[in-house]
């Protein structure tokens, strides 16, 4: 193991396990996640099987148009019309009329076509931030059942209460959801960032996945890996977390 | 190297990741011809048909730019009667269209995942030499399209697919198809061509259970699919859809096996491949050949003439693919009788051998699900499941005035078989069902079910009625 790891682990831990944490801390739309561990669907480096995570405050349902056009107003920086194109591309809030009008009968359904970066910095000024790979799967990477099927296509695969947040008001509506890291994990050699060394080991850790069943794990991983933060997608969206307080 | 990318991606993880490949625009990809290759003059649209049809063999004798577009969709398609699927697929369906190009030819491929699609997708051609044969290259997210270059350095038949993680879960929901690398001199003329790509589906439900099903990735991680089929549906090479050819003309097969699991032994029964091009090569390395294999992930090439005329079902030989799967076509051929290579039944006479073989009494049973049991163990190999056969193949017994209009004849018929030429519901068929060796109550069973389930509605039939005719059947014989 390497000693960064290690000693974030070990950071980890104590703000995992050794504060109190309680749910009161959360606010409304917010479901508190207790401290944990989540096991990857690859084996990590050294053989660890298990990362704990943090408690954290998390979203209930992904950020909706009108959350979004509230940001908007506030943020003119991220209208469609003054994006940067470093942060978003050609189809960033496609399905918006205009800067501040998204599609009336989507204005509480959750916001799509927008890139990490809009989705971190709509986070950023609610006081969170976008979930870790290791939160998002944590609490919604729930299900490896083929029999779950929501509305979408996969919808099993797009989150899933954790068992034991499955009375807690968390909804997943059937979209993809962006993650701080999603480009960290497994995806260097295509995204660019190239760090040739990790990638053969990444493919390693792949033949030794966890559970080769998990398949919706696949197809999460998969996607992630498909994407760049500037990309802006018709069945990609986000939640916020935050910190306990 | 581009194996060792394809089996990591084949255990699941994705290709992309495994041999990091910046993005360039390489030398291929320029008008300057590298040494060593033939000049590139020119270009054009590839060539391509959906199945089972091919192009026409390629005219040109240079190497030229090909310009390929595929673009992926995910949509619900019918993969038998009452039973539809989500499908991915290159183009509009499953398998991918058939391309024809030339040794030498640069394939200049822009490749596109739908924006409405749930997944990433990508491409690997097995015709292209390369990491992961494009498929890093053409890694992308629903709502972008990819483009990169290869040359097709090698003749043969080749599996297109797609290979994203979970690999096995792409290509059994679709994404495969064939390309063909003409060598330069192009490949012996035949009168006909066709294509004929094997695939699994893994669904939720058994054979048959109607409805919405869903990719089964437990039974896939098994290798154990409901369905194994051509050209990627039940029936897709059957009855309307058979491949039709004169006799005498001369044909060629390019078969592909998309898998992911099952070796294909194809086969036509009552026919044998003149030249089999083994594994897709360009060379004929067996004549004569009765069932030749294609590999998971490969093809093969067979040459062959139909010298008579008739109705001729090909098949993955390991049968119950073929009869409870799906994996059966047919190839219907227009011409004069051929009765110096074969005559067909020429006589038909009572065998009576004089003695009578021991038979254990069959175990009985009052159980109501008894006929049920009977007709799934016995009938369904041919009748399939919902009752409603194989068009031209094996007559129905859902709604079936044969059937349902004689109900002592239908008790004849499980009794001692039946054979010859036959009109149910005005279709005519001639086939073979031999004599199962049913115990009396097994008969009475079986036909109380299947004239009381399927939509039939008749009148049961009682052991005492079985053992009336069998008893009259003795009569007769011992008359004779």
């Amino acid at each position: 193991m390497r000693p960064s790891i290690a000693a974030s682990m070990l950071v980890l831990i104590a703000i995992g396990f050794a504060q109190p944490a309680y749910a009161s801390a959360c606010r409304a739309r917010e479901v508190f996640v207790p401290a944990g561990v989540y096991t990857p669907f690859f084996k990590t480096e050294g053989g660890t099987r298990w990362v704990p995570v943090a408690p954290i405050c998390l979203g209930e349902a992904p950020v909706t148009n009108e959350d979004f056009l509230g940001f908007i107003r506030e943020h003119p920086d991220w209208r469609k019309s003054r994006i940067k194109a470093l942060f978003a591309e050609d189809s960033y809030l496609a399905d918006w009329q205009d800067d501040f009008t998204p599609q009336p009968e989507a204005v509480s359904k959750p916001v799509t076509f927008v890139s990490w970066f809009a989705a971190g910095a709509y986070c950023e000024a609610r006081g969170g931030r976008l979930p870790t790979v290791a939160e998002w799967e944590r609490f919604a990477g729930g299900s490896v059942a083929t029999s779950q099927h929501g509305a979408a296509p996969f919808a099993f695969a797009m989150g899933s209460s954790a068992p034991e947040l499955a009375n807690t008001a968390l909804k997943f509506p059937g979209i993809w959801e962006w993650t701080v890291n999603f480009n960290s994990a497994l995806v260097s050699g295509r995204i660019g960032t190239s760090e040739g060394a990790d990638s053969s080991q990444f493919c390693g850790d792949g033949i030794r996945a966890v559970d080769p069943s998990n398949y919706g794990a696949f197809l999460r991983y998969s996607f992630r890996a498909s994407l760049r933060a500037n990309f802006a997608l018709k069945n990609l969206g986000f939640r916020c977390v935050r910190a306990v307080p | 190297m581009k194996h060792v990318a394809w089996m990591a991606a084949a255990f699941g993880l994705i290709a992309p990741v495994c041999a990091g490949n910046p993005e360039v625009s390489a030398s291929l990809a320029t008008s300057r011809t590298p040494a060593g290759f033939e000049e590139v003059r020119g270009e054009e649209r590839a060539v391509m048909t959906s199945a089972p049809h091919v192009p026409p063999p390629l005219t040109r004798r240079h190497a030229t730019k090909v310009l390929l577009d595929i673009e992926v969709k995910e949509h619900t398609k019918l993969l038998a009667d009452g039973v539809s699927y989500t499908y991915w697929t290159f183009g509009d369906d499953a398998p991918g269209q058939f391309i024809r190009i030339r040794e030498g030819d640069l394939v200049q491929t822009r490749f596109s995942n739908h924006p409405d699609n749930s997944v990433a997708h990508n491409i690997d051609f097995h015709a292209a030499t390369g990491p992961g044969g494009g498929g890093e290259a053409s890694f992308v997210a629903p709502g972008h399209s990819a483009t990169f270059t290869w040359r097709a350095v090698r003749a043969g038949l080749y599996l297109y697919h797609c290979v994203a993680a979970p690999a096995g879960m792409h290509l059994s929901n679709g994404m495969y198809g064939l390309i063909l690398v003409e060598p330069k001199q192009g490949l012996p003329k035949v009168d006909k061509e066709f294509f004929i790509v094997q695939g699994e589906f893994y669904t939720n439900g058994a054979y048959g259970e109607r409805g919405d099903q869903r990719f089964d990735m437990a039974k896939a991680v098994r290798e154990q699919p409901e369905y194994v089929v051509f050209n990627g549906h039940v029936g897709a090479l059957m009855g309307e859809n058979a491949l039709r050819l004169k006799a005498g003309e001369s044909l060629r097969l390019y078969l592909g096996n998309a898998g992911p699991a099952l070796m294909s032994s194809f086969h036509i029964v009552g026919e044998i491949f003149d030249d089999v091009y083994g594994e897709g090569g360009t060379q004929i390395n067996q004549h004569n050949v009765q069932t030749t294999v294609v590999p998971v992930g490969g093809t093969a090439m067979v040459d062959l003439a139909m010298d008579v005329p008739g109705n001729y079902q090909f098949v993955d030989h390991s049968m119950f693919r073929a009869f409870n799967k799906g994996a059966m076509g047919a190839l219907q051929v227009e011409g004069a009788a051929r009765p110096e290579i074969f005559s067909g039944r020429q006589s038909e006479q009572i065998f009576s051998p004089g003695t009578h073989l021991q038979r254990v009494a069959a175990v009985t049973s009052t159980n109501a699900d008894h006929g049920k049991g009977v007709y799934e163990r016995i009938c369904t190999t041919c009748h399939q499941p919902d009752a409603r056969g194989l068009p031209g193949v094996f007559p129905p017994l859902a709604g079936s005035d044969f059937l349902m209009s004689d109900a002592e004849r239908a008790i004849r018929v499980l009794l001692e078989g039946l054979q010859g030429p036959i009109t149910v519901n005005g279709q005519a068929f001639n086939g073979v069902m031999p004599d199962f060796s049913l115990a009396d109550d097994e008969i009475a069973s079986v036909l109380t079910y299947v004239r009381s389930n399927f939509g039939n509605a008749g009148s049961p039939v009682t052991t005492a009625d079985v053992q009336r005719i069998r008893a009259m059947n003795r009569t007769v014989r011992s008359s004779r």
